[in-house]
Order: C-alpha cells, then structure tokens, then sequence
C-alpha cells in the first residue's frame, strides 16, 4: 500500500527530522549560554566581574543552573487553574522553537550532487509564517497570567497581551517594507535579492534605515525585553506573569524569551542585513555556502549582545509611554515609511534604488 | 500520509469544536477555539493553500483570539456560570440551522467534481480533496501539498499568493473596497465610542 512513497520524498523528511533536531539543540544551548553571557557583559558594564566560580571563567554556569531548575520543587498556587497553568509554558516556548524552520541561514549548495540546503522549510509564504507564530507566543504569556489565580500576574498577562499586539503592527509595516522592496515574502528569496544587488536593505535610504529602525524597537518589545520588559516589572508586578512559576516551567518562559531574540534578530538580519551577505556571488557557490552561514551567526552575536547592552543600559518606560511610543510614533511612522517605499518602488520599478 | 494527517486534523477539529460548545468555562471555551482554527489551518496546508492557513493562523489565533482571551481576562469571567434561561427559547433555532449547514455542506461536497481541478485553491477543489482523499492512491504530482527543500518543485503549485492578490485587485476589486470601507467604518465607531465626552468629564 505505500508503493506510492517515493524515496525523495522520505529522504527529505528524515533530512527535515535531522535538521529540526539540531536546530532546536542548537537553540536552547545557545539560551544556556546567553545567559551566562549576559551575565558576564552586564557584570562588566556595571563594573564587576559577574559569575566566574563555576568551572574555567564559569563556563560551566548554564549547566549548574539546569540542574538547579530542574530539581527546584515545582510548585502551583492551590487556587490555580493546573490545566491551563501547565500548559502556558509550553505555549510560549514551542512557537518560540518553530519560528526558526523557515529562516535561511546560507545559500543552497550541491554537496557530492547532492543539495544541501540551510533552513528547515522554504515555504512560499515564509514571513507571513513568521509572524503568524510569533503572534502565538503571546498565548504562553496571557495563560500564565490568567491561570496564576494571582493579581500581579493577571496584570502582567493583560501588559503582554495588549504590548505584543501593539507592537506587532509596527513590527509588520516595517518588514513589509522590505516585502515591497523584494517583491516576495518569500525570506530566501528576500535574502537572494539583497545579495544580487550587493545592498542590504537596511541601506536602502532613507527608507530601509527606517524601517530597519522601527523593526528593531518593535522586536524588542515583542521579545519583552528591557527597556520594554513591562509583564515582568519586577518594581510594579512581583515577577509579572510568571510570578507563580517555579522549576522547570519559570525556565521555559525564559527559554522562550531567549530563543525569541535569536528569532527577531535573525528576521532583522535576513531582511535588513542581507543575511549571509556578503558572503555570495564572487566567492562562487560552494565557498559561499560555507562561508555564508559563519557570517550569519557572527551578525547574530552582534544582536545578542546589542540587545544585552540596550537592558543595562536604558531605565524601563511607563506603561502608558509605552503604548504611546508604539501607537502614535512607531506605527505612523512605519506606515508612511511603506507609502514612501510603495510610490519610489512604483516610479523606479527597474529595480534600480535611486538614492544610493 | 496526507491522509493520515487529515483524519488526525479532522478528529481533533471536531473534538476541540465540540468541547468548545460545551465547556461552561469561557476561558477553556476560547483556548478550545483557538485549537479549532489550528486543525483548520491544517486543513489548509493539505490543500496546498499556505497563504490561507498562514493568513487563518495569524488573524484568528494570533489577532482576535488574544483580543477575545484580553476581553475575558478584563471582566475576569473565570468562574462557570449558570445557563441564561432568558435565552433558551434559542435552542431549536440552533439546532435546526445546524441541521441546515450539514446538508447545505453535503449536497456541495456530493456535487462537487470528484477530479481534483487545477483552480487557484477554490471551495470546490478542497471539498473534492476532502471527500475523497483515499480514492487516488497514486497522485501523478507527489503530494503537492508537501513541501520538498530544494527550488525545484516549482512556484505554481506552492501558494497561490500571487494569484490571490491578482483576483483581488482586478475581478473583486470592488467588493475588497467596500470591506475595507466597512471595517474602516467600524473602527471610526469603535473610536467614537470609547472616546471620552467633553461633558462628562
């Protein structure tokens, strides 16, 4: 009965398995040592050392700490609703983990005539798949506040909830800008286009730098980090939404937070950055697709530690200031800016940017 | 496999649909939704519409449920609460319009051309699909609905985006306008009436 199976066709999932695999190890082993890294940059920004007991310049941090979490009693609140106060975590870590299917991280290349590709899935619509499962880590968050049974994290849930759809607006108009430049929303292709041209998008003036701009606050505020970190106003709320967590599960909310930073900084690099830019067309092919991927992580590292410099920096906003900074400047500004990108990309249609 | 994924999809569809309805909790009854739209979307993806499933994700999940989910968390209607008996009088009307729906459905998919058409992700290809997905056992095209990594199976098939946006602006131009006069309608009122009057304050 499954002569209809085609051999390539089984191939490509196990292929599809093997790569989900390593791409979610890779994940939640890169949040292991971001936060040691954040640890140790924001020990030094406020002048000292920060965690260097445990092993070799505390390189073993991250694993101490897993063990910790994951042998902490776990409690839940008596008054808790344990269905939904189980599930929460799960709801804002697995979107978190999924984003990266669609996200190239280097050119396609043959391999002993084999191709060898560098994302998961290469779907038609992968930035419209982008944002739609984004807008579901909002859930995790929402949930953990209502099932707390607990004021603060009520507060904290509705602060998550009614921030990441505002700034989830602004967010869209920014990227569709790029969208527009492109033509596609396909992100593979959006990266092709940049490389093509030699031109990140992020210096497409002056609208790439805006929408580059407007994109980076907005992910910032989607990922609930500081100078955005209001759920978790630890002055105001406790803990915010996860005050009630503990063990295991308060570490998937961090897990989350984590992986969701790689994840918007990697959307920004694939759509403003050029992704493995410049690592493609003169190197040729198969030198490019080795290379391109090192180029890629490396404007990673430059996110993460851009986004750990921006919390030891910058004091948090009022709740109201908040809104009003995504509501009546970020979002109008955005929408101009994808007008202003929609007449020059209708007046110069050749594909030729006219202000560079 | 598409087919074992559809009757996985199909039976929680109906599982979550039903828990929905009859859940007293509002709280459950929404998280219960949510997971009714996501069996949907996967509906979509086994028909080769990423553009609807992507597109029914982010709207329904991912925008009006929240806004729902922020509502409920707002009046903090957490507790069970009794059936409104003012509005039992409803019932009948509710089941005879259900019984309406099924038949309507029945007599589309019982019409419909049991060929899989080549049309841009029409009702009728997915009813067609739906009714009969075990009736070809040997697809000429592979599953189309399967997404292989390389680039070459081919943009026509993956998507419809294109010819989506393409019907939109030309052939239902003027309906798509009026849409989006309407909901611009619609927000203007929902401005109005939250607005503070000068008056009261």
């Amino acid at each position: 009965m499954f002569d209809w199976i085609s051999w390539n066709v089984v191939l490509a999932v196990i292929a599809a398995f093997v790569k989900a695999f390593v791409v979610v190890n890779a994940l939640l082993v890169a949040f292991a040592y971001m936060t040691l890294t954040e640890r140790k940059v924001m020990g030094r920004m406020q002048v000292r050392y920060g965690p260097n007991r445990v092993g070799p310049f505390g390189l073993l941090q991250p694993i101490a700490d897993g063990i910790k979490l994951a042998f902490k009693e776990d409690v839940t609140p008596s008054q808790a609703n344990i269905w939904v106060h189980t599930i929460a975590p799960i709801m804002a870590l697995v979107p978190a983990l999924i984003i990266f299917a669609v996200i190239p991280i280097g050119p396609s290349l043959l391999i002993a005539d084999q191709p060898w590709t560098w994302y998961i899935a290469n779907i038609n619509v992968s930035y419209l798949y982008v944002t739609a499962v984004a807008s579901l880590g909002v859930y995790g968050l929402v949930l953990a506040g209502w099932a707390s049974n607990n004021k603060y994290s009520l507060l904290g849930g509705l602060r998550a909830s009614a921030q990441m759809i505002s700034y989830e607006l602004a967010q869209a108009a920014a990227a569709l800008t790029v969208v527009i430049l492109a033509g596609s929303i396909n992100l593979y292709e959006i990266v092709e286009q940049q490389n093509r041209s030699l031109i990140p998008y992020a210096l497409y003036l002056p609208v790439g730098l805006v929408a580059f701009a407007v994109y980076l606050i907005a992910g910032v505020a989607e990922t609930n980090r500081a100078p955005f970190d209001l759920p978790e106003a630890e002055g105001e709320l406790g803990a915010g939404f996860h005050t009630e967590y503990s063990g295991f599960k308060w570490s998937m909310f961090f897990m989350a937070e984590y992986v969701n930073m790689v994840n918007v900084s990697a959307i920004a690099i694939v759509l403003f950055l050029g992704g493995w830019w410049p690592a493609v067309p003169y190197l040729g092919e198969t030198v490019a697709g080795i290379v391109g991927p090192i180029f890629f992580l490396l404007k990673l590292a430059l996110f993460m530690f851009f986004f750990i410099w921006l919390r030891s920096t910058l004091p948090r906003l009022r709740f109201d200031r908040l809104m009003g900074l995504g509501w009546k400047v970020l979002f109008p500004v955005a929408l101009v800016n994808l007008m202003v990108t929609a007449v020059i990309v209708a007046l110069w249609p050749t594909g030729v940017w006219p202000f560079i | 496999m598409e087919f074992v994924v559809f009757v996985i999809a199909a039976a929680v569809a109906v599982a979550a649909a039903l828990m929905m309805v009859l859940q007293r909790n509002a709280m459950y009854s929404a998280l219960f939704l949510v997971l009714t739209f996501f069996c949907i979307a996967v509906f979509y993806v086994l028909l080769g519409a990423f553009f609807l499933a992507v597109v029914q994700v982010a709207v329904y999940a991912g925008a009006i449920m929240v806004l729902m989910l922020f509502v409920l968390m707002l009046l903090n209607v957490a507790h069970p609460e009794p059936a409104d008996r003012r509005l039992a009088f409803l019932k009948p009307f509710g089941v005879i319009a259900a019984l309406v729906l099924v038949i309507e459905l029945a007599v589309a998919v019982l019409q419909a051309p049991t060929e899989p058409a080549a049309a841009v992700g029409g009702a009728a290809t997915g009813a067609a699909r739906q009714a009969t997905p075990i009736a070809r056992p040997a697809p000429a095209t592979p599953a189309p609905a399967f997404p292989l990594p390389p680039e070459g199976v081919g943009a026509a098939e993956v998507g419809h985006t294109q010819a989506l946006a393409s019907v939109l602006f030309t052939r239902f131009l003027l309906p798509f306008e009026v849409t989006s006069i309407l909901l611009l309608a619609a927000i203007l009122g929902a401005t109005v009436l939250a607005r503070k009057r000068p008056e009261t304050t």
